[in-house]
């Protein structure tokens, strides 16, 4: 009888931490233009750079609450960062990542940082994301050769690749 | 006692999965750029010079260079890029057969209003460097006439050039017409000049 009541108790306590916990839920999922080319094939794309308006769509979601379930002061932040340290193509040549550059439309889902170089580390997009979120669109757009310091111009034709890596997360 | 500890740790487990919410996620979008070579050689003005040698002093003191001898030429490239020239044939040739050597014309090379040569981003054949007012002659072997400096990827508000002819001026080597191992049976001489751009 002792063991009985001592598992009944300890299994009250964990549903109890269990519901307990604040909860924070942060996905990040894509709507549409899941991919990014860049074609420079005119001397025109090639002197002035491709730029890509509002080109991918994120679906931002975002909840986090307090134990009873109410919204926390806690906020988001998009990030993005390359996968590699160059641009790099099938010859073996390469670009700099500042080649391209990025920034993300948020509407009035938190402060977006304007157009920021590609960068291997992550580098801010959007700040100070609302919370609750629930369902928050966020649209990016690139620009490539645009930078007159990171021409493509000059570059030695071939095709180049980067993985981009956006990350939405919990402001520490 | 051994199973109700294990039972109660594996709840404590339970409970900590609970907890553990996500509270970043990520998406990779894949990037690709795609370069193309671009290289375009585009004669403005000057595509087909004639020579007319219709009076004593034009044969005596040959044609000089004017405008109307002058071939404009640009270069879009997103390379560097190095022009060479030479003619299809080893000398200038008439109707009937008569020939006419091709070092009668005398070349010289310059920017057209532009700093590509002036500037150090392209390097000019001396033989043919306008900037230091030196005239070649005209050959049939492929001979490089502008070459890449410091770099001279550019639009055609970049590279812009001239070429300069004259004939039988003594120029260089140029021979003047009556002097000259040339013949001098009346006739109307033709020989193509390529102009061969290559990407580097």
């Amino acid at each position: 009888m002792k063991r009985f009541v001592l598992i009944i108790t300890v299994c009250l306590i964990s549903i109890n931490l269990i519901n307990a916990q604040a909860d924070t839920v942060a996905r990040l999922t894509t709507i549409a233009s899941g991919t990014v080319d860049f074609y420079f094939n005119s001397e025109s794309k090639i002197n002035n750079g491709i730029e890509l308006t509002n080109f991918t769509r994120f679906r931002v979601y975002f909840v986090a609450t307090d134990n009873l379930g109410n919204p926390t002061l806690a906020n988001w932040r998009l990030l993005v960062r390359s996968n590699t340290a160059q641009i790099n193509g099938d010859a073996g040549n390469t670009l700099d990542l500042r080649t391209v550059q990025i920034s993300a439309n948020s509407g009035l889902g938190g402060t977006d940082q304007g157009w920021v170089s590609l960068s291997n580390t992550d580098v801010l997009l959007v700040d100070a994301g609302n919370n609750p979120a629930n369902t928050i669109d966020v649209t990016i757009s690139y620009r490539c050769g645009m930078d007159a310091l990171y021409p493509i111009s000059g570059q030695t034709p071939d095709h180049y690749f980067v993985d981009l890596i956006f990350t939405l997360e919990l402001i520490p | 006692m051994k199973k109700l500890l294990l039972g109660f740790i594996s709840l404590i487990l339970v409970g900590q999965v609970g907890f553990s919410q996500p509270v970043s996620d990520q998406a990779i979008i894949p990037m690709a750029i795609t370069v193309n070579s671009i290289l375009r050689l585009n004669i403005v003005s000057g595509g087909n010079i004639e020579f007319v040698f219709n009076s004593i002093d034009a044969v005596t003191n040959g044609i000089a260079n004017s405008t109307a001898y002058d071939t404009r030429f640009t270069v879009a490239s997103t390379t560097n890029w190095t022009l060479d020239f030479g003619t299809d044939l080893a000398a200038f040739t008439n109707d009937a057969g008569g020939t006419i050597n091709l070092n009668l014309v005398a070349v010289q090379v310059n920017d057209d209003g532009t700093t590509c040569i002036s500037g150090g981003r392209c390097t000019v054949n001396a033989a043919y460097d306008g900037t230091a007012a030196a005239w070649g002659d005209l050959v049939q072997a492929t001979t490089n006439l502008i070459g890449n400096g410091t770099g001279n990827v550019g639009t055609t508000t970049d590279n812009a050039f001239v070429i300069h002819w004259e004939c039988g001026t003594g120029n260089a080597s140029s021979q003047f017409i009556p002097t000259g191992a040339v013949a001098a049976t009346p006739g109307r001489y033709t020989a193509n000049v390529f102009l061969s751009l290559t990407a580097l």
